[in-house]
């Protein structure tokens, strides 16, 4: 029995060899621009798009950073009801306890009907994914305000440079669910009490237009986020 | 701290050696520059340590030697090579957990002033805990454990976690393996222990809150790693004074441990201390007859209480 191997990095769609960083997740593709993830026994390819900058529209983004993007339904386990009533304040009033308070799923379930699932199906988790310095809470911030926004993306046609990914699809996925009950708790208190279910509709990396604010800051040209270059780790490309 | 350990495999591709770290995902060969991935069979990264000790028996014979026997005190009989399998597992527990602090009844003294103008303690009782608590955690683990129990082979875990071993960390490879010595399955299936290195991870990250009433969590592993390392060992067996003992020789360093204690303690002394003690006890039994036979009761009661310290004295050195 073989107990390892080494799998060529090739495109799976142009045949390209594809380079890629020692600690990478996601592989893509300089030549055609798709993106591949290794699934534990072979590569998939993996729906990837290069966002236009709604912001500063005339500067030239120098950097695209990976994030995960995942379409989700999340339900209550069980019930029939779908979460994404996302970041309305106010939208449970609960009595006594948080923690304790047995009336949460009906109170759920009651105001849930008062709303049309059809209006927010389309609600996505942003997920950075690039190489951070040290334990840098981006993922918690930087994601939640994407979240939050739903920006509307439009995409370029053709291909461009991504940086670093180091999360695969799973891990992802783990985080958009820390992500999703981080922005909802303020909402919802105790929500862990609910067995909730995230059910994956549809995933792909969606690299984000960086620029260069100043010297040693650059923001993303969708919300206008700013990140310092000293948080970027060394393998993310052409930075001071 | 581990620093990266490098190990050396061919690339398929065009045969030159290709060197990589142990936490790559993606290994480049520098001479086609080609990039690949390791994939490594279940998902459990197999690493073996090349053993460097030629001769362990001599290094046995050096340690009994070393603890004052002679080779007609001890006989080797047993010899036997093995790879002893060493779980490693890493990853990040990720996730959100909530809970009320336990509620306890703290009773405290207080000083008060009494109508009649005395300062009078009074004890009074508190209600404590029932704190909310609301984190996201994201917490760094790393695991370290034998994969079977063999009470005969002594050798540490963190053996396996050594960076001066570095130079003989090798990709399992099981027919050159075989040569070297006997391989030792792991107690549980990798599969098995995949998932129950996930639960000790999650439960290792709760132990703080155990008393949270009620605690409610979703934490997940993620970026979890498995390393199975293979460390080479010799188990010797002993007969040493009619009583079989096992030696273990590191396949690496050469170090030799017991399995059990080993007195390093000659024969010369034992004659010398066996000596000493025949006199002290025929001395002291002199003394104290002696005093008993007097005629007075005082140097007979010090006889006697010679006498028992006599006996207390042949009793410990039993």
């Amino acid at each position: 029995m073989n107990f390892f191997d080494l799998l060529p990095l090739q495109c799976l769609r142009c045949g390209a060899p594809i380079s890629s960083g020692r600690c990478d997740m996601v592989y893509f593709c300089h030549n055609c621009g798709v993106g591949l993830e290794f699934n534990g026994d072979n590569l998939e390819i993996i729906k990837t798009h290069f966002a236009q900058p709604l912001l500063e529209k005339e500067k030239e983004p120098e950097l695209f950073l990976p994030f995960w993007s995942f379409h989700l339904d999340i339900s209550i386990k069980g019930k029939e009801v779908y979460l994404p009533f996302l970041f309305r304040a106010n939208y449970l009033k609960t009595k006594g306890s948080f923690f304790t308070d047995e009336t949460l799923i009906e109170e759920i379930l009651k105001k849930r009907k008062q709303q049309e699932k059809e209006g927010e199906k389309d609600f996505i988790i942003y997920v950075p994914s690039f190489p951070t310095t040290g334990s840098f809470a981006y993922s918690s911030n930087i994601g939640n305000r994407f979240t939050e926004a739903q920006p509307h993306l439009l995409f370029y046609e053709e291909n461009k440079k991504m940086e670093s990914c180091i999360y695969n699809s799973s891990d992802a996925l783990a985080i958009a669910e820390d992500e999703y009950i981080s922005l909802q708790s303020a909402v919802i208190p105790n929500l862990l009490a609910l067995d909730l279910s995230f059910n994956l509709k549809g995933k792909k990396v969606i690299g984000i237009p960086y620029t260069r604010k100043e010297k040693g800051i650059f923001y993303d040209q969708i919300i206008g986020e700013i990140i310092l270059v000293s948080a970027l780790k060394k393998t993310v490309g052409s930075m001071e | 701290m581990m620093n990266i350990r490098v190990i050396s495999i061919l690339c398929p591709k065009c045969g030159a050696g290709v060197q990589f770290c142990e936490k790559d995902r993606v290994i480049k060969c520098l001479h086609c520059g080609m990039n690949f991935i390791p994939v490594h069979s279940e998902g459990i990264e197999r690493y073996y340590f090349k053993p460097q000790v030629k001769n362990p028996q001599i290094r046995v014979k050096n340690y009994l030697k070393n603890r004052g026997f002679k080779k007609n005190n001890y006989r080797i009989v047993d010899t036997d090579k093995f790879f002893i399998p060493v779980w490693k597992g890493t990853g990040q527990v990720t996730g959100w957990i909530s809970g009320l602090s336990p509620r306890k009844t703290v009773v405290y003294t207080e000083t008060v002033t009494a109508p009649n103008g005395r300062q009078i303690t009074v004890k009074r009782k508190r209600e404590e805990g029932g704190i909310p608590l609301k984190k996201l955690m994201k917490i760094e683990k790393e695991i370290l454990f034998n994969a079977l129990k063999f009470p005969d082979i002594r050798c540490r875990k963190e053996e396996v976690i050594k960076d001066e071993y570095a130079a003989f960390l090798r990709v399992y490879d099981e027919q050159r393996m075989i040569r070297l010595g006997k391989i030792v399955t792991p107690d549980v299936s990798p599969q098995l222990e995949k998932k129950e290195i996930k639960t000790r991870f999650i439960q290792s990250s709760l132990s703080s809150y155990i008393d949270y009433e009620p605690l409610r969590h979703r934490l997940k592993v993620i970026g979890q790693r498995v390393f199975l390392y293979y460390f080479p060992v010799t188990l010797i067996k002993v007969k040493l004074n009619n009583q079989l003992i096992s030696l273990t020789v590191n396949g690496l360093s050469g170090k030799v441990t017991s399995n059990t204690l080993l007195r390093k303690e000659s024969a010369t002394k034992r004659k010398r201390i066996l000596f000493l003690d025949t006199m002290v006890i025929f001395l002291s039994s002199l003394l104290s007859a002696s005093f008993i036979h007097t005629n007075s009761s005082f140097p007979k009661q010090i006889g006697i209480i010679i006498a028992f310290i006599t006996l207390l004295y042949i009793w410990l050195k039993r």
